[in-house]
């Protein structure tokens, strides 16, 4: 008499797990998995329960479980659309830079002058003059991510499971500054690899380019550029969290921030140092003239604290109707 | 033609009368009661919530809700649309805050959904979901969420009977398949309270006996006491599976309790069929001298009998001697004028009629006080 085959898997042959949920075949293998589980694998505990977990446990949650969602191809494209216009904006200030005075230290010009290329802060002008562009993206994307949330109504599913939203929103903040950390990490090398090469086009002299001076003012010009699109992304938030509509949330963020801003700017030159966009801009390209570079730091700071009291507030306060 | 009786009460078949409440053990004991049907009342309610009411302007959604389910109770949450059922699970979940009320769920406070969300599940309207994500990475991202053991993610798909597309991406399912992977998010963890809204939406015939199965389950599987609330406009599903029945209409409640004892409260049904087509409207003519409520059907008649029964303490299945003493009065009659009956069927009132009853008796309330005001 031969002797069964105990491998083979019998589909019918199910057993229910103490807990009445189908989890492991007689023969040992995961359902769904098609591979088999260790003899005597454990059932999924029941009590692996956040109740009482408390509040840095629940903004970790949801920290990993906002990863967890960005780990898609969507989130590549969009860091690939950051690098994408840090690198134009390196080529383009290289192709279209001129023999005029190095004007590099002064940040409202968009396009430095050729000589400026070639100081210690060459290596990241065009990074730096790109960061306009990268804040706006951040703000549009972020508003449209938040937005999403509630059209698809996944905001719901979200607090049914973690009921401390204020938590789930800070979680969700600190997995975008990480993510934008990294996809700016990668922007700037693309953006530099990109100065080199315009570099020897245009023959700008990269010998200041690394200079103790020179590495100290990447690092420097990293965080504000860093800094200034963090308060865009929690700008961005606020606003979809405000207005819960995709479409309404990137169309007042793309009006206020592209036309808007620079109409009443050219009506008003004060306007730089007050509107939150130009206030943004100016941390992430360091400063202007007018008001250096600390008057626009506070002041971001202020509109940024006043952005997420105002986001945390409505998602706190408001119904889910999603 | 259709024949109509009524009784000398005006009461119209097919609308019912309220059982008194119904039993059950509160924070400061029992109050006194009947003897109940379906689920024994023991230990706290599941869901125990008072005076709940949400407000939006002047426009009242949920009017001063008393919801009370015993644990382990398969309750179903019947209604016309908008009488507010969503509103309600919403303001359970935490999701709306409600306008008034208290109460607990799960023993915690109303006010405070983190005590007691972990320890439950729902599924509110239609499946929600990341369309570009896979099932698997969907419920992953609610598991790491919730903090629970990743291994739950397999058990539930395969609960639902979606482990062979578990990687395929969400926006590739069927509305069916949707709703099957929202149930199975709902699921994680094994929760002590599910919450279903409207769950079989979508779903084909299969999923539908699917979900009944699963419903019926997870109230009875390994001895714990899973508490069961599924909203539904599948009456005779909820028929099937429930054991507690909460009816609203216009946001207020108008039953809650056994389904049995819904049933059984107000005219039972009887089908009366004479040998000859020839006599059903004499033998109407003679039903309506005795009281009884019929309908003509074809050469049949259907109808309730009113005065109701009392509650038999047999149970709603036992023998009640008034509607027996009614049908032998009316056989009686029938023979005594040379007609004789070939079918006498007393039958139970389906939860469709007694709904529509309800519903019926709780809109001409709200015309009248309209009319008088």
């Amino acid at each position: 008499m031969s002797t069964p085959d105990l491998t083979a898997r019998d589909p019918n042959l199910h057993v229910l797990n103490t807990h009445g949920l189908t989890t492991h075949d007689l023969n040992g293998r995961a359902p769904g998995k098609g591979t088999p589980a260790a003899p005597g694998a454990p059932a999924p505990r029941r009590r692996g329960r956040p109740a009482g977990g408390g509040r840095p446990r629940a903004v970790s949650r949801a920290y990993r479980a906002e990863l967890h969602k960005l780990r898609r191809p969507g989130t590549a494209i969009a860091m690939g659309a950051l690098a994408a216009l840090s690198t134009l904006s390196t080529v383009l200030s290289f192709a279209l830079a001129d023999d005029g005075p190095p004007t590099f230290d002064d940040p409202t010009s968009l396009l430095p002058p050729l000589p400026a290329l070639a100081t210690p802060a060459g290596l990241v002008l065009g990074f730096r003059a790109g960061s306009t562009f990268t804040g706006m993206l951040l703000l549009v994307l972020c508003a449209a991510m938040v937005a999403t949330e509630y059209g698809q109504g996944t905001i719901r599913v979200i607090f049914m499971r973690e009921p401390r939203r204020v938590s789930w929103l800070a979680g969700r903040m600190a997995a975008v500054t990480g993510l934008l950390a990294v996809a700016l990490v990668g922007a700037f090398l693309l953006s530099a690899a990109t100065a080199i090469l315009m570099a020897q086009i245009r023959g700008v002299d990269t010998g200041q380019w690394w200079t103790a001076a020179a590495m100290r003012q990447v690092g420097k010009d990293y965080l504000n550029v860093l800094v200034a699109t963090t308060f865009f992304a929690i700008a961005g938030t606020a606003l979809g969290l405000l207005i819960r509509s995709t479409t309404t949330a990137v169309l007042v963020g793309v009006v206020w921030t592209f036309p808007l801003e620079h109409i009443i700017q050219n009506a008003w030159l004060d306007a730089t140092s007050w509107l939150p966009g130009l206030v943004f801009t100016d941390i992430a390209t360091g400063g202007n003239a007018v008001s250096g570079y600390r008057g626009p730091l506070l002041l971001g700071i202020g509109y940024a604290v006043a952005f997420a009291v105002a986001g945390a507030t409505s998602l706190a306060r408001r119904d889910v109707t999603a | 033609m259709t024949q109509r009786a009524e009784t000398p009460t005006g009461h119209a078949a097919g609308t019912a009368s309220l059982p008194p409440p119904y039993p059950l053990p509160t924070a400061t004991g029992t109050r006194a009661g009947p003897a109940p049907a379906g689920p024994a009342p023991a230990g706290p309610p599941a869901i125990d919530v008072r005076g709940l009411s949400k407000r939006y302007g002047r426009r009242t959604v949920v009017n001063d809700l008393d919801l009370r389910i015993p644990v382990g109770a398969v309750a179903g949450f019947i209604g016309p649309n908008g009488a507010g059922k969503t509103t309600t699970l919403r303001m359970l979940l935490g999701l709306v805050r409600p306008t008034t009320g208290q109460g607990t769920v799960l023993g915690h406070p109303l006010t405070d959904p983190a005590g007691y969300l972990p320890r439950t599940g729902a599924l509110i309207e239609n499946p929600a979901l990341y369309p570009r994500l896979s099932a698997r990475r969907n419920l992953e991202a609610l598991t790491i969420l919730a903090g629970r053991d990743p291994a739950w993610v397999d058990a539930v798909l395969d609960e639902v009977g979606l482990a062979e597309r578990a990687d395929d991406e969400a926006r590739s399912y069927s509305l069916g398949m949707k709703q099957r992977l929202a149930i199975a998010a709902a699921l994680l963890g094994d929760p002590d309270l599910l919450i279903l809204d409207e769950p079989t939406n979508g779903l084909d015939p299969m999923g539908i006996r699917l979900m009944r199965d699963l419903i019926r389950g997870l109230a009875a599987r390994d001895g714990r006491r899973r508490t069961v609330l599924v909203s539904s406009h599948l009456l005779a599903e909820v028929e099937q599976i429930c054991d507690w029945i909460i009816v609203v209409d216009r946001g207020e409640l108008a039953y809650q309790g056994p389904p049995e004892r819904l049933l059984s409260a107000g005219a039972p049904r009887v089908t009366l069929r004479p040998e000859h087509a020839r006599d059903v409207g004499r033998l109407a003519d003679l039903a309506a001298g005795l009281g009884l409520a019929v309908e003509r059907d074809g050469d049949q008649l259907v109808g309730l009998l009113d005065p109701p029964p009392a509650p038999s303490a047999d149970g709603p299945d036992g023998p009640a001697e008034p509607m027996w003493a009614a049908l032998a009065g009316l056989n009686r009659a029938a023979h005594a004028h040379g007609i004789t009956l070939v079918e006498i069927a007393p039958g139970r009132v389906t939860l469709e009629e007694r709904y529509t009853g309800l519903v019926a008796a709780a809109a001409d309330g709200a015309r009248r006080t309209g009319d008088a005001s």
